[in-house]
Formats: C-alpha cells, sequence, structure tokens
C-alpha cells in the first residue's frame, strides 16, 4: 500500500461545469443580443454606484478601458444559466452548471433547453459539450 | 469598476463535481465502508495479516485510494481523494452516462440509497471541488 504524501494547504482554485459552449473571449464576436444584455448590465451597475456610463458604440470600442468580462456572471445568471471567463485561455464558458437544473428536470431535458436559449440569443451550438475546467486563481 | 483577480494559467489544476458525500480523511469514512476497505485490502494482500482493528489505527497512516475505487465499483458513485491531503469525495458525477435520463431529485436518491448502504447517513449535496495538483 501507498504511504501518504504530506498536506499542502492549497484552497485557490477554481472549477466551472457546464454543459454548454466555449467562444472567444472577444466581445466583437458576441451575438448582438448578448452585446447588448452586458452592456445594460454595465449601465445597471454604473447607475448603482451613480457614475456616468459610456454610450453603446463607447462600451463596444472598448477605448474607455470598461472591461465587458466583469459582467459575464451576472448577465448570465440572470438567465439561468452560468457564464464565465477564464482569463488564461482568452475564453468564454456558458452554459447550464448542475446545481442551477431544477430538481424536477432530467439532465437531458435541461441540456436541450440550454441548447435552444444559447441559439435563441445567437451561439452556435455546434459544439455543445460537457465542460469541466478547473484553474489556479 | 469591479477588481478582478488576476488568474494564472495552469494544466495542473483538478476538478471533481457531483453529488455526494465528502470525508475529512480516511479515518472519517464510516464503519461499513471502512470493514469494505479492509476486505479489498486483505484479498489484495494476502501475506498481511492485521485486524480490522488495526487496520482501523493506521488508517491515517496510508493512502486507501484504489481500495475506494474499488468498494464503489458495482455502483453509479465516483471517488476521488485530494492529492497531499486527507479528503475523500465520492459522488454521482453529471457526466455519468446511465443518469442523463434521470431527475435530478432522481440522482439524488440513488446517490443518497448507495452512499447509504457503504454507511453515510449525512445526506447528499453537490459539490464542486477543484485544486491544484502542484
Amino acid at each position: 500500500m501507498k504511504k501518504k504524501l504530506d498536506y499542502v494547504t492549497n484552497s485557490s482554485s477554481t472549477s466551472f461545469c457546464a454543459w454548454g459552449i466555449s467562444i472567444d473571449s472577444c466581445f466583437e464576436s458576441l451575438p448582438e443580443t448578448v452585446k447588448m444584455m452586458i452592456y445594460k448590465q454595465y449601465v445597471e451597475y454604473r447607475k448603482e454606484c451613480d457614475s456616468e456610463y459610456l454610450s453603446y458604440e463607447e462600451f463596444s470600442d472598448g477605448v474607455e478601458g470598461e472591461d465587458w468580462t466583469w459582467f459575464v456572471d451576472e448577465v448570465f445568471e440572470k438567465i439561468n444559466l452560468t457564464g464565465t471567463v477564464f482569463c488564461g485561455g482568452g475564453v468564454t464558458y456558458i452554459g447550464i452548471s448542475p446545481d442551477q437544473i431544477p430538481e424536477n428536470k432530467t439532465i437531458l431535458e435541461a441540456k436541450n433547453e440550454t441548447k435552444q436559449k444559447l441559439q435563441e440569443l445567437g451561439f452556435s451550438v455546434d459544439k455543445f459539450e460537457y465542460i469541466l475546467e478547473s484553474w489556479r486563481d | 469598476m469591479k477588481i478582478k483577480n488576476d488568474f494564472v494559467t495552469n494544466s495542473s489544476s483538478t476538478s471533481f463535481v457531483g453529488w455526494g458525500v465528502t470525508c475529512d480523511g480516511f479515518s472519517d469514512l464510516p464503519e461499513i465502508f471502512k470493514k469494505a476497505l479492509y476486505e479489498k485490502c486483505r484479498e489484495d494482500y494476502d501475506n498481511i495479516n492485521f485486524t480490522f482493528e488495526e487496520f482501523k489505527e493506521n488508517l491515517g497512516k496510508y493512502d486507501w485510494s484504489e481500495y475506494i475505487y474499488d468498494v464503489i465499483k458495482d455502483t453509479h458513485l465516483q471517488a476521488r481523494t485530494r492529492p497531499y491531503s486527507d479528503d475523500v469525495y465520492i459522488a454521482i458525477k453529471p457526466s455519468n452516462r446511465d443518469v442523463q435520463d434521470m431527475t435530478i431529485n432522481q440522482i439524488i436518491k440513488l446517490a443518497e440509497k448507495e452512499l447509504n448502504e457503504l454507511g453515510f447517513n449525512n445526506g447528499v449535496y453537490y459539490m464542486a471541488e477543484a485544486w491544484y495538483d502542484g
């Protein structure tokens, strides 16, 4: 039998698990509907902070240094999906995580509904798959 | 704007996701599970003649991962021990092909049933664990 190795603390890893798609972390390549959803989330946030906000064109250009990726989590959470940006790889993951599936739904039903939802948002679902990623924060 | 922490790219992070239970080490495993581990270990090491009590006393000193996989091999459960630590995760993974047609409720009940039979009585929860393998 194997002798156990010494314990090393490490609690700074993050995981992402979902059925969904991986896309380039590039604002330009997002479907128009999603771009607008992200912009609205940005405006909402700026208003909450009593701060001025950019026009949609300025925000899209990114010239003012506003980072759209900050709003991905909230935008997709609102429509019962999960989204996260993996900066290291320049990839954004969007889908439904297992803990977002209602208890009376099958995994298969949830996958089909998510596929449809993503299609309605304008994403291609050709590479819809089970995504399990983890990274060190 | 919100401040985001930098990510560090690395391919040596691992995750374990599923509906199941976590144990704080081999010593924390239920008695029924320990007994099953003991039997698997004895099958493998005919020349080792230690009692179940002696086995339990030594649980914390060795890595029993391979026997855990043996104990659960006829169930829908999968297990993972976290390297360099004592944590043991046992769960039904969302990617398990046999559960794709089941509702989440049914999967949780199945995990509870199979874990109960192995001595776990503390309820099942959804876990998403990740660690850096170093």
